[in-house]
């Protein structure tokens, strides 16, 4: 009697469970096809040329942002309490969906399962690559020869960019990775690696191991849009290496600032406020 | 366990503790008034190449002619790792013989303090004196940071000293910097570890390695854009070109932030005005000019900048402070932290 009491609860419980992985699985975008322009960017302007940098090079510096669901889920999907419906931005593999193993697959559903207790962001760590460059906040870049900067407004993250020597450390796991810079023609090509397993790449629970590499390319296709693509390998939780692509927007102002995120002093404000202090 | 024992081994743990998150988050630790280390710089992080600096020669420029301050450099020095004000000496075995002073410009070299040691002051002109050995137990007083009033103290109003009075007593939770602040402007400028300057055309990006914190600023002489609401840690900062020297001018910012590290809380209405000025390959003069309606007079800050990577392949390290950060659980409710007092404690 008891043995089968447990089993039916366990039936119950474990169909509830499917029920809520069908329910925000992610959504196959079925005969897409691979973006040119469309869903993964717009073409580039015929003949658009940057214009220069002090380095010679295509001068892809400015506050630039993202108008996108991406930072909520980078696969298509429906919205949930805090997280906006949207399309999928992997335009590789064709079917817009990440290619996780079988048990990757099943940690992004508990993540997002779980995702107010497990998102590091929301005890305002850093964000980790790619996921920096598509939050809701703007980064801007700065760029000479050797180093090119990239500072977000979100908690002042840095990342730079060493243009010249282009190995990792390979013993070392950093938040945000280590990246090393050179230019293909106009397009700055990042390769990042050294990463810690601990970052998702969005609000939804896709995540990565501390095998993580991540190949970005950042062109400029008009004077105010950038396409930024990014190709992600890891064997430990993926099949295969598969890419996302978007367009990034300039901040146009006159006199275009990044101002302050300080996430964690505003918990600390928060705490008082509501009284858990 | 017995209670005693319990009590006890809860002390120790929690000195134990403070005493190894006192070495990550400020080092070094001692109020005798120790810079941050004038050689190398790289201090606590940094990877590469421990390549010398060339000797120094003239001064690097931008193709549009304004000197190129790109690189690396030590904290200004003197500054104010841990206070920005001088220490008494304390009174101990001698200090080491202190090295020469410099070659005097203006005014006159410091006599070396008791203690047998201490740095030559840095004379109107002339270099700055290789600080003697600290001593065991005594403390060599440094050249001041402070230059002006020049007894070298923050020049408050009586209330506002009784107010970092109180927080150097009993308010050391609230120091920015267990928070994973940044350091705020001018205190930024003398943080330990170092920092990097990267300068365009349009920009001076200053990036330290310490709490990953970052100046942005921009050198097309802009007028201030934020209204007088907002307030940011590192404030907005604006600057212009006067001949060789940079003038950043600095406003807007918030009041969690010190001048150093013990607690002279910098007012939230502070103007900071710095300049900048590269006077060889290896070195920067830096001025800082504060002022504020809790000062009696406007407040300023002198001393140099030197370069200490010959930029070949140093770089600076991730800095992950809030991702780890347990040092807020450690302070006890005598200090403003949360932790309860344990046993019998006195100050």
């Amino acid at each position: 009697m008891k043995n089968s009491f447990a089993r039916f609860s366990g039936l119950v419980i474990a169909a509830g469970f499917a029920a809520a992985a069908l329910w925000f699985a992610p959504v196959p975008a079925a005969g897409q096809a691979p973006a040119k322009g469309g869903k993964g960017g717009k073409a580039a302007a015929k003949g658009y040329v940057a214009p220069r940098a002090g380095d010679g090079k295509a001068d892809i510096q400015g506050i630039w942002e993202a108008w996108n669901t991406a930072a909520e889920n980078l696969e298509a999907h429906n919205a949930a309490t805090g997280i906006r419906a949207g399309k999928s931005y992997v335009v590789d593999p064709a079917d817009g969906m990440i290619p996780y193993t079988p048990a990757g697959r099943q940690k992004q559903i508990d993540n997002f399962n779980r995702r107010e207790q497990l998102d590091t962001m929301n005890k305002c760590y850093m964000t980790g690559v790619p996921r920096f460059t598509y939050i809701h906040f703007p980064f801007q870049i700065f760029q000479t020869a050797k180093y090119i900067q990239m500072i977000s407004e979100y908690v002042h993250m840095v990342r730079t960019v060493y243009m010249e020597k282009q190995t990792h450390y390979g013993d070392l796991e950093f938040w945000n990775g280590d990246s090393r810079g050179h230019w293909e023609g106009d397009t700055l090509v990042v390769d990042v690696a050294d990463f810690n397993d601990q970052t998702w790449f969005d609000a939804s629970g896709n995540h990565h191991s501390n095998k993580l590499k991540v190949v970005e390319r950042y062109t400029r296709t008009g004077p105010d849009v950038m396409r930024y693509e990014a190709t992600m390998t890891d064997p430990e939780t993926f099949t295969r290496p598969w890419t996302i692509r978007m367009d990034l927007h300039r901040n146009t102002d006159q006199y275009p600032t990044l101002l302050e995120y300080e996430c964690h002093s505003y918990l600390e404000d928060d705490a008082v406020r509501l009284g858990s202090h | 366990m017995t209670r005693n024992k319990a009590v006890w081994s809860s002390m120790l743990a929690l000195a134990a503790a403070a005493a190894v998150a006192a070495i990550f988050v400020i080092a070094p630790v001692s109020l005798t008034g120790q810079d941050a280390p004038a050689k190398g710089g790289g201090g606590f992080g940094g990877k590469g190449g421990a390549k010398q600096v060339e000797p120094a020669g003239p001064v690097p420029r931008m193709p549009d002619g304004h000197p190129n301050m790109s690189g690396f450099y030590n904290g200004v020095q003197p500054g104010g790792v841990v206070s920005i004000e001088p220490q008494p000496p304390k009174a101990g075995k001698g200090g080491g013989k202190g090295g020469p002073g410099g070659p005097p410009g203006g005014g006159p070299p410091r006599a070396g303090g008791p203690g047998g040691g201490g740095p030559g002051g840095p004379g109107g002109g002339g270099g700055a004196a290789k600080g003697g050995g600290r001593g065991f137990g005594g403390g060599a007083p440094k050249a001041n940071a402070i230059v002006d009033p020049a007894d070298g103290k923050v020049p408050y109003t009586p209330e506002a000293r009784a107010k970092s009075d109180e927080l150097i007593a009993k308010g050391m939770f609230h120091e920015p910097e267990l928070h994973c602040f940044m350091s705020s402007v001018p205190h930024n400028m003398w943080v330990q570890f170092g920092m990097q300057m990267m300068q365009t055309p349009e920009y001076l990006v200053m990036t330290w390695e310490f709490m990953h914190s970052r100046r942005i600023i921009p050198l097309d002489n802009r007028p201030h854009q934020l209204a007088q609401s907002v307030r940011l840690f590192q404030g907005e900062s604006v600057g212009h070109w006067e001949g060789d020297t940079l003038v950043v001018d600095t406003t807007n910012q918030n009041d969690k932030t010190w001048f150093d590290t013990s607690g002279h809380y910098k007012p939230e209405d502070a103007h900071v005005v710095e300049r900048f000025t590269m006077t060889d390959s290896n070195t920067i003069q830096y001025e800082a000019t504060v002022e504020s309606k809790e000062f009696t007079q406007p407040m300023k800050i002198a001393g140099r900048m030197t370069r200490t990577h010959a930029n070949d392949d140093y770089e600076q390290m991730e800095f992950a402070c809030i991702e780890g950060n347990q040092d807020l659980l450690h302070y006890t409710e005598d200090k403003g932290g949360k932790a309860k007092n344990v046993g019998a404690r006195t100050q």
